[in-house]
């Protein structure tokens, strides 16, 4: 059985017509425009990225329509890409950060002696947003490995090759998520 | 929490954002103009190959014809008539034949032109609309050429096989460069070196002209003999060589 990613990009490149583009559109836009949102922190900025995002990948495509591309990993790495660019005017995400792995000890030690105050407790009753609100308590390096694992469903290789860091590196990040969302979620 | 109960908790994470409404519109906006731009741009790279590979087409096939025919040159002049008088009749006819490649290619830059600047307008129906104008240049320049042959027939009173013969006419690739000087009867022939023959040639008026031949205006194993017919075309004096002329001397054997 042919992959359905596959067959929307066959569709898209035999009639090369824009319109057969929206349905690549259609069903990439939500993924693309969190990722970009984990990056950014801001509306407007990750639709601006989200736009660009296919628009570069429309060119792109129109350019060199015959090579084999995993179209969601792909457009997460132009996503990427574009965020990254968007960071370095903006300063508002330390991409090198995503790579490194030193003092994370340190934060674990110190997250885990903290707890998910009353209040929010009170708030999330439901086991599944206490694990939402955990994430969102994480460090941006975690959150956008934790996103792409377990939201866009990518594999270790891919988020690697999405974010440009090191396969070892991505199972570090989310190795370390998840002993700090545990710390988290200790008393659950 | 026990280990093994996160990992299916992880799964059930959910987005932490919504998706402002109309992002998918405002992206397909977005893409609907970039492709527009691709188009454009597109068209107007292979509006400018198409015109320029017609055209050189169009020249590529009168070389590859100017070159059939410079090898086959007395049997074309045999066709024509061997009376030089007759070769002057065609110079009008030529002078318009041989515009005709500037024509087609001048055509073809014209509908470029209009092509671009209406694409420009029009964007998206670019592609087909360019492949449309293309076959219509195609047939204007292969119409202004057969027709170039047609009128030049008419105008000449011969076949457009003789008209076509004579655009093609290696002798006389330009008119300015043709003069008929004289013709007659070869009537002495002397070798002066390795390279070069003196012919005498005995004239319509009774008189007799001495020219000197070079060999290399010869076609291979060609000599010239007595009782030969030898015309003398070019600038009067001498052996000038226009376009992919090679000789002025057109000589028959007997």
């Amino acid at each position: 059985m042919r992959d359905p990613d596959s067959i929307l990009l066959q569709e898209f490149l035999l009639s090369g017509e824009s319109a057969a583009f929206a349905a690549i559109v259609e069903k990439y836009h939500r993924p693309v425009y969190w990722l970009a949102y984990k990056f950014t922190h801001n509306s407007e900025d990750a639709q601006d990225v989200a736009q660009e995002t296919f628009v570069r990948a429309y060119e792109s495509l129109m350019k060199n329509s015959d090579r084999e591309i995993l179209l969601k990993p792909w457009l997460m790495t132009i996503c990427v890409n574009l965020c990254r660019n968007l960071a370095k005017k903006k300063k508002n995400f330390n991409f090198s950060d995503l790579e490194r792995e030193e003092e994370e000890d340190s934060f674990v030690e110190r997250v885990q002696g903290k707890e998910l105050n009353p209040r929010e407790k009170a708030a999330q009753h439901e086991v599944v947003e206490e694990v939402q609100t955990a994430v969102q308590k994480l460090p941006k390096k975690y959150q956008v490995v934790v996103q792409l694992r377990y939201i866009q469903d990518l594999s270790y290789e891919e988020i690697a090759e999405v974010l440009r860091i090191p396969l070892n590196t991505v199972k570090v990040h989310l190795n370390r998520a998840k002993k700090t969302l545990k710390s988290y979620l200790a008393p659950l | 929490m026990k280990s093994d109960s996160l990992e299916p908790l992880l799964k059930t994470l959910k987005p932490d954002v919504a998706v402002p409404a109309g992002l998918a519109a405002r992206i397909m906006q977005a893409v609907d103009k970039k492709a527009a731009v691709l188009e454009r741009r597109q068209v107007f790279w292979s509006s400018l190959k198409l015109a320029f590979g017609v055209t050189a087409l169009i020249y590529g096939f009168t070389a590859v014809v100017l070159n059939l025919l410079n090898s086959d040159l007395s049997s074309y002049l045999g066709v024509v008539n061997e009376d030089p008088s007759v070769l002057l009749t065609y110079e009008g006819a030529r002078a318009l034949l041989e515009q005709v490649p500037v024509l087609s290619a001048l055509i073809f830059f014209a509908g470029l032109v209009y092509s671009i600047r209406h694409l420009m307008i029009r964007g998206v129906r670019a592609r087909k609309l360019s492949s449309v104008m293309a076959g219509l240049f195609v047939v204007v320049a292969a119409g202004s050429f057969v027709g170039g042959i047609a009128v030049g027939a008419t105008q000449s009173g011969t076949s457009t096989a003789d008209a076509s013969s004579v655009l093609f006419n290696p002798v006389v690739t330009k008119s300015s460069d043709y003069q008929y000087s004289s013709s007659g009867e070869v009537t002495q022939v002397e070798n002066v070196d390795a390279d070069t023959v003196e012919v005498t040639i005995l004239l319509p008026d009774g008189t007799e002209k001495t020219v000197e031949v070079p060999l290399s205006v010869l076609a291979e194993k060609e000599v010239i003999q007595k009782g030969d017919r030898l015309y003398i075309l070019g600038q009067p004096g001498g052996f000038k060589k226009p376009g992919n002329m090679k000789a002025n001397f057109v000589h028959f054997g007997q």
